[in-house]
């Protein structure tokens, strides 16, 4: 399955985020797009995700085919995991993962065990009933993790889900979405190389204004990878090389 | 000095205690200001008859912001489900926040008559807009983020709203709330002057057209003490219901 | 047949025993010692002796009485003649239909302490005046009369708190004062005043309270029944009157008798109103009438006279019964 995304543009007050972007992303990969802050990176996400039209942002305009080869259309079969504050705070751990299928319409009791199965492959079983105000940033971005994968879609987009946590929780958490996110279309967004390295099978990289596709890299290999991995910290410098090069090129932009 | 109504109390005693001196030191006379001591005798000397005159008040005020709320709410939701209902409303909403409310209570009065009925409806008017703009901007103001999360999971509008928006926009109704506890039983008051036979507000007429001062302040007291303990209830009640809330 | 016609014997006989035809009153203010007849008619079963039921609205602002009955909300309610005038002359559809108060309590009022001892004193000194057109006419009217002109007063417009104005000397004087009230109250306080009245000065003599009905809806039957009871509680009050205060205190403890000092006040102001009130009130003075309405026609407070025909509504071929 290929899911295309063809003349993707992108205006933020009359200035050109993005403009006949075409992009195509692997099934049942993982693929990180990568650049600096404010190059469009999660307008993209976004965009792909459908909430750039249906939920539209102030002073954006927006237009873009994405097509799917196995799916009908991308809707109702995206997830969609934010950097934070994805937890509401008046439910408990365990109704935070199942409010997804409550805005679903289902019934609930019919998730419960499968909410605390996945709780419990998170290692969060002994918080199920406590609130995310008493969680850590990095507990509560697991519940966030689990919540995703009850709800289960084919395709689930990533915002630097990991980008606010410190580097130890960062690095155990990459390696437990990618433990529990395998097999699924994956598509994640992040200002960290490294990040990329270690998860992606492919990576794209954003830069200029208007945003482009300056470099695809692909990594074959299993993730999640260790940081000294064999090619990894040549192609670690290759990128950063690269997105300095862009970085006194460009100008602030919508991210 | 963290309960407010202790704060509150011992701001009352050090204003006694000025009211005290101001009459006694500036030799105020009793037709214009009596001294504290004054109006806490006459308070104790007509406890009965103050206890009488809360009652109707007291009513007035419950349901008034009973009702208040349970209306608000649902104009708040209504505004946030349906954009015509959101475009000719809110206009009305602010205009009823704007209008004196010496000006309206007459008509309404003269609408509803004389009893409990009619204040009550005064008091839904001044509520309206404390009320249902704060639920309102609650349910406006919804992080992005859990919309986000309702639309890919293809949930209706209302579905949207019943788990989402109305409980992220309970602190902000709360804050119209507590807000709403102070200003209750001054409309119901206002109410009172206007028309009828009972109550503080009319106790209050009472005394002061028959010049008994002291009674007229120790209704005041208990006017005040009122709105205290209404509002100390709603904050108390509040916290409990909607624990996730932000302190200060 | 005869069991028909016996049992709508019956009927009508339990009709007309529970038939008592009801009236709503809307009073000024809220219940006072000026609506003593009614309160008395009332409690020594006068008004149901007539076959009346009467209920007491009471409305805070005056103004509103009177137009609960030009909406039909009220058949009937108490208004100060001045006004109703006024209000006739503004197109209400009202009518005077009986008197409470033959005679005018408006006052001016001064502290007995104070050096104006007559209203020529008034020169240079500051006057309250209630801010209605009936009430400035009334002051002016007696300034004039003392050859005061309206230039060497300063007249400062105030609704309540009359008696603390005076007290606390913020006025030397003031006008709106009802001579069978505040000073009355006053007095029981320990203060005393010096009144100046309208019909000395140059106002032609007027009915401070008369009751008034709407002109397309009144039943005149009714109102000869309604008057007949005010009447015979008048000759009760003046033959009772510290009984019938003791009674309507106890009828009405909330508004007559709520504290010590209320009640004694109340008390000492129903005393000195019992004199004022009309034995008949459903008789109207034409001389009076007339000259009190020219003057206000006059002096520019009425667009055309009113003739006393229309001021009782016989001005319509359409009777009433």
């Amino acid at each position: 399955m290929l899911i295309s995304v063809r003349h993707a543009n992108l205006a933020y007050k009359n200035q050109l985020v993005f403009t006949d972007l075409n992009l195509d992303f692997i099934a049942g990969q993982w693929t990180c797009l990568l650049g600096a802050s404010g190059v469009g990176k999660t307008s993209l996400l976004r965009l792909i995700a459908g909430l750039s039209e249906k939920r539209r942002q102030a002073h954006t305009q927006v237009c873009a085919e994405i097509h799917s080869q196995e799916l009908k259309s991308l809707q109702g079969n995206v997830s969609f995991m934010s950097q934070q504050d994805s937890l509401m705070p008046w439910l408990s751990v365990l109704d935070n993962v199942l409010i997804c299928k409550r805005l679903e319409g289902q019934d609930i009791r019919l998730f419960k065990d499968r909410a605390i199965a996945l709780l419990h492959k998170v290692g969060l079983d002994a918080y199920v009933h406590q609130r995310p105000a008493e969680l850590s940033g990095g507990m509560r971005q697991r519940v966030a993790l689990a919540q995703t994968l009850l709800a289960n879609k084919p395709i689930v987009l990533l915002d630097e889900p990991f980008s606010a946590l410190d580097a130890i929780t960062r690095y155990n958490l990459q390696n437990l979405a990618a433990e529990c996110l395998y097999g699924r279309t994956v598509i994640m967004v992040t200002h960290d190389p490294m990040e990329a390295l270690r998860l992606g099978h492919q990576i794209k990289i954003l830069a200029g204004s208007p945003a482009k596709l300056v470099e695809e890299v692909n990594l074959p290999s299993a993730n999640p990878r260790e940081v000294d991995g064999e090619d990894i910290s040549s192609l670690y410098k290759h990128i950063l090389e690269l997105l300095k090069l862009y970085h006194f090129a460009r100008s602030p932009c919508y991210e | 000095m963290n309960n407010i109504v202790l704060r509150g109390l011992l701001s009352l005693l050090g204003l006694f205690g000025l009211w005290q001196l101001a009459v006694v030191g500036l030799h105020i006379p009793a037709y214009l200001l009596p001294a504290p001591l004054q109006v806490f005798a006459s308070a104790w000397l007509n406890k009965t008859l103050l206890l009488q005159e809360l009652w109707p008040t007291f009513l007035e005020v419950l349901i008034g912001l009973g009702a208040s709320i349970i209306w608000g709410m649902m104009v708040a939701i209504a505004m946030g489900l349906f954009r015509p209902v959101r475009f000719w409303l809110l206009p009305l909403i602010i205009a009823s926040q704007a209008m004196p409310t010496f000006a309206f209570a007459p008509l309404l009065i003269l609408w509803l008559g004389y009893g409990i009925g009619s204040k009550i409806a005064i008091i839904m008017v001044v509520l309206f807009f404390p009320i249902t703009a704060a639920f309102y901007e609650g349910i406006k103001q919804v992080p992005t983020v859990w919309l986000d999360l309702a639309f890919l999971a293809g949930a209706s509008r209302w579905r949207t709203m019943r788990y989402i928006s109305l409980p992220a926009a309970l602190p902000a109704l709360a804050s119209g709330l507590k807000v709403a506890a102070v200003w209750a039983p001054m409309a119901a008051v206002i109410g009172e002057w206007v028309g009828a036979s009972q109550g503080l507000g009319f106790l209050l007429l009472n005394a002061q057209t028959r010049l008994d001062m002291p009674l007229m302040f120790a209704t005041l007291l208990v006017l005040v003490g009122f709105s205290l303990l209404l509002f100390y209830i709603i904050e108390h009640s509040l916290k409990r219901m909607i624990p996730w809330q932000k302190q200060d | 047949m005869k069991r028909i016609s016996l049992f709508i014997l019956l009927m009508i006989q339990s009709f007309s025993v529970q038939g008592l035809t009801k009236v709503n009153l809307a009073l000024d203010w809220y219940i006072n010692p000026d609506h003593a007849p009614i309160l008395i008619a009332e409690q020594q079963g006068y008004f149901k002796a007539q076959g009346l039921q009467v209920t007491l609205l009471s409305p805070v602002q005056s103004t509103e009485s009177a137009q609960l009955v030009a909406t039909g909300q009220a058949d009937l309610a108490i208004d100060y003649q001045p006004s109703l005038l006024m209000e006739m002359a503004a197109g209400l559809p009202l009518i005077w239909v009986g008197t409470l108060v033959n005679h005018p309590l408006n006052c001016v009022a001064v502290l007995k302490d104070s050096s104006i001892q007559t209203l020529r004193d008034l020169k240079g000194h500051s006057i309250g005046v209630s801010a209605s057109p009936s009430s400035e006419l009334l002051l002016n009217t007696m300034l004039d009369y003392q050859h005061v002109s309206l230039g060497e007063v300063k007249q400062i417009g105030m609704q309540m708190d009359l008696s603390q104005a005076l007290l606390a000397k913020k006025v030397d004087a003031i006008e709106g004062m009802m001579r069978n009230v505040e000073p009355v109250q006053l007095q029981s306080m320990g203060y005393a005043t010096r009144l100046f009245f309208p019909e000395d000065n140059g106002v032609p003599t007027y009915d401070e309270l008369v009751i008034v009905a709407n002109k397309n809806k009144v039943n005149r039957a009714v109102i000869k029944r309604f008057n007949a009871a005010l009447a015979e509680a008048v000759i009760y009050l003046k033959a009772h009157p510290e009984s019938s205060w003791q009674q309507i205190a106890g009828a009405y403890p909330s508004e007559m008798a709520p504290s010590a000092q209320i009640t004694s006040a109340n008390k000492a102001i129903w005393l000195a109103t019992i004199g004022y009130f009309s034995a008949n009130p459903g008789q109207l003075n034409a001389v009076y009438y007339n000259r009190f309405m020219n003057f206000m026609w006059k002096k520019g407070l009425l667009k055309q006279p009113i003739s006393i025909e229309q001021y009782q509504g016989f001005d319509t071929i359409i009777g009433h019964s």
